[in-house]
């Protein structure tokens, strides 16, 4: 009676290929039919998160200590140079909302969408200072919260399409270029109508123009690997 | 009741023109598509080949003893409805993929399909006309049947319906209305879990692998663990999926869920006295949540021990039939029209049919005849019925000793039946695989 030397188990006669593994049958039963591997417990998973955590904390610390040493170094510098702090406003208003940006993904790592509802506020009220700063309110609500929108609409909605269909490899990086192109056309048509006063697009054409092909291209390259893969190629089962 | 009472009420019910579809059923109608075909197959394999001719016979032959069979589906104005088929049921040829043909709405088609080829008798069953228990039902009184058209003489029927006694009432009932209790509040709702992350067949591909193993030996191995045969090998089917999960990558592990959840179908006619013939089954879904680590083999078999213990309970087994009674029954839902309803109908059984659900394993039992029917019939096979959403499924059906265990999929990659008969071989069972017909289409490079 025909074997399968992999799996063990005894194959119809004349078959010659096992259904389960495609593996050439053998006219003996294996004699080594390994036990099946006991899964590893979970000690290595555990030593292995705790490294990660580690060196999250450590790259905090280190970005704590950056932005702290830049407030007072800009400040002092100030303070010796012009006599005064007014003039560091807009550098150290910046540190203060990178240092809140990036905390808030090492923090909310794992949890996208809370990063997402600090940094997005928090957005808004950096542009709205940087405008505040300049004397009066001249950009912030005309080109700086619809264009804070528009970023903000498209994140969720690149999200939520990757999602539902499931898309793997290069498929996100043409939804991410598509999300970039059509981005820049809003913002086109933002500025356009803050510079001139008419909704016009211009530059952001050009950009789709090279998008386009490219993700076609990149299809294209996902099909052929996707064709190409087997699974026991990836499972070495 | 008296017994004129009761044979004039078969007689009543053998004379119905049309009945409703059970709770269980009607939800299928709306979802009836060449992905969900709804259908299951029973077959026998008989140690001599099949005579159609005497097959034939004894299927126009049955047909009168099960008249809640002998209907076609029909779309009503609220609900669909099975109506009598006066047309004569035939016998069809083999298909290569078994379960996929679709039965249709508005035709003159049964509702299910015989089938021989070789040695084999197969009864492909939808569900909405029945369950396991009453396509074996069927399937034992067509053996016997073929037999007796084949010259065998049979004195001792056991269980088996002879063609000569009259349905009972009982048959033809709702169980699940008869047990119905008002004042029970619903089950808890389980989230979505782990779906193979494989692309479907095209539509129609059903690829089906059977392992027969000694029921003896299986049974050995369980009593090992302290666990019954069900439980020993859902948790060997659980472990096949908690080893794949750990071993895609973390791209692929991120867009799955870390549960996992399979539907084992329970007789509710155990629980509940009842003969009916129609769907009268639940589900207990035993979960394993893979946030809280790998699980050995020995904590899968304690988890799924309990846990089927803890849901098989007919206190547990009221509230899920309390909850899909009182939807049927609810008179705004009653009064939608069916062409309004079947949308909803579909949307809500792939949010709460299909998405809570990894996989199913269906295990029928051990079947047994009377002893002449052992000298004719060598093993019976049982195959689940196709979904695309539980892209594997596992059943289970045990004859004189040999356990028949088939895995069906609607996917290309046969990962989940490699890694469950490759535990059973593991652990020093013997396991012989076959192959549905249709198996070894498009794998014509390997073949070469």
């Amino acid at each position: 009676m025909p074997y399968c030397p992999e799996c063990g188990v005894e194959l119809e006669q004349f078959i010659k290929i096992c259904p389960l593994c495609y593996s050439k049958s053998v006219n003996e039963k294996p004699s080594n039919i390994r036990n099946y591997p006991v899964l590893e417990t979970d000690e290595e998973d555990i030593k292995d998160k705790k490294s990660r955590q580690k060196l999250r904390r450590l790259f905090f610390d280190i970005i704590n200590l950056l932005a702290i040493l830049s407030i007072i170094s800009i400040i002092l510098t100030e303070l010796f140079v012009n006599h005064n702090i007014y003039s560091s406003r807009y550098a150290v208003t910046s540190i203060i909302y990178s240092w809140i940006c990036i905390s808030s993904l090492l923090a909310f790592f794992k949890a996208p969408y809370v990063a997402g509802s600090i940094i997005v506020p928090i957005s808004a009220v950096f542009l709205a200072l940087l405008d505040f700063f300049s004397g009066k309110m001249e950009w912030f609500f005309i080109l700086g919260l619809p264009i804070l929108g528009v970023i903000a609409f498209l994140y969720i909605l690149t999200e939520i399409i990757i999602k539902v269909l499931h898309l793997r490899g290069l498929y996100v990086a043409c939804i991410i270029l598509l999300s970039i192109s059509v981005f820049c056309c809003t913002a086109n048509l933002f500025i356009s109508k803050y510079l001139y006063d008419i909704f016009y697009i211009d530059w952001s054409l050009i950009v789709m123009v090279g998008v386009i092909p490219l993700i076609i291209i990149l299809i294209f390259i996902q099909r052929r690997i996707s064709n190409e893969i087997r699974m026991n190629k990836i499972f070495h089962i | 009741m008296k017994k004129t009472d009761i044979l004039n009420k078969n007689k009543i019910e053998k004379n119905r023109y049309w009945y409703k579809l059970d709770n269980a059923a009607r939800v299928f109608p709306a979802i009836l598509s060449k992905r969900y075909t709804s259908m299951f197959r029973l077959a026998v394999i008989m140690k001599s080949p099949v005579r159609i001719a005497a097959l034939q016979f004894a299927l126009e032959n049955i047909m009168e003893r099960f008249p809640y069979f002998k209907v076609k589906l029909k779309k009503g104005l609220f609900w669909n409805y099975l109506e009598t088929n006066t047309k004569a049921p035939e016998v069809y040829r083999e298909l290569k993929n078994p379960c996929m043909e679709v039965p249709g709405k508005n035709s003159n088609k049964y509702l299910f399909f015989i089938r021989a080829y070789n040695n084999r008798i197969s009864c492909e069953f939808s569900h909405i006309l029945t369950d396991g228990y009453g396509a074996l039902m069927f399937l034992k009184a067509l053996s016997a049947e073929y037999l007796k058209a084949t010259g065998v003489k049979i004195e001792d029927y056991g269980d088996i319906f002879r063609t000569d006694s009259l349905p009972h009432a009982e048959e033809y009932e709702d169980g699940f209305k008869r047990y119905f209790t008002e004042k029970v509040p619903a089950p808890k709702e389980s989230c979505k879990a782990f779906h193979l992350p494989f692309n479907l067949f095209p539509k129609g591909i059903y690829k089906v692998i059977t392992g027969l193993v000694s029921t003896e030996d299986i049974l050995k191995k369980a009593t090992k663990y302290k666990a019954s045969l069900t439980e020993f090998l859902l948790s060997v089917y659980i472990n096949s999926f908690q080893i794949l999960f750990h071993n895609l990558s973390s791209e692929e592990k991120k867009h799955c869920k870390e549960i996992l959840r399979i539907l084992v179908p329970v007789n509710l006619r155990k629980l509940y006295e009842t003969r009916s013939m129609r769907n009268f089954f639940l589900t207990v879904s035993p979960e394993l949540d893979l946030r809280l680590g790998k699980y050995t083999f020995d904590e899968i078999i304690k988890k799924m021990h309990h846990s089927i213990k803890i849901e098989v309970d007919s206190k547990h087994i009221n509230q899920q039939i309390s909850k899909n009674i009182k939807r049927e029954i609810n008179p705004f839902i009653r009064i939608i029209p069916l062409v309004l309803k079947n949308p909803v109908l579909s949307f809500l059984f792939m949010l709460k049919g299909n998405n809570p659900f990894t996989s199913s394993f269906s295990n029928l039992g051990n079947i047994v005849l009377p002893d002449l029917f052992y000298r004719y019939i060598e093993r019976f096979d049982f195959i689940p019925p196709p979904g695309p959403a539980a892209k594997v499924n596992l059943s289970a059906v045990s004859f004189n000793n040999v356990l028949s265990l088939s895995l069906g999929r609607v996917i290309d990659e046969p990962v989940i039946e490699q890694l469950f008969f490759r535990q059973l071989a593991g652990m020093g069972i013997n396991v012989k695989i076959h192959a549905n017909i249709g198996y070894w289409e498009n794998l014509n490079a390997l073949l070469s």
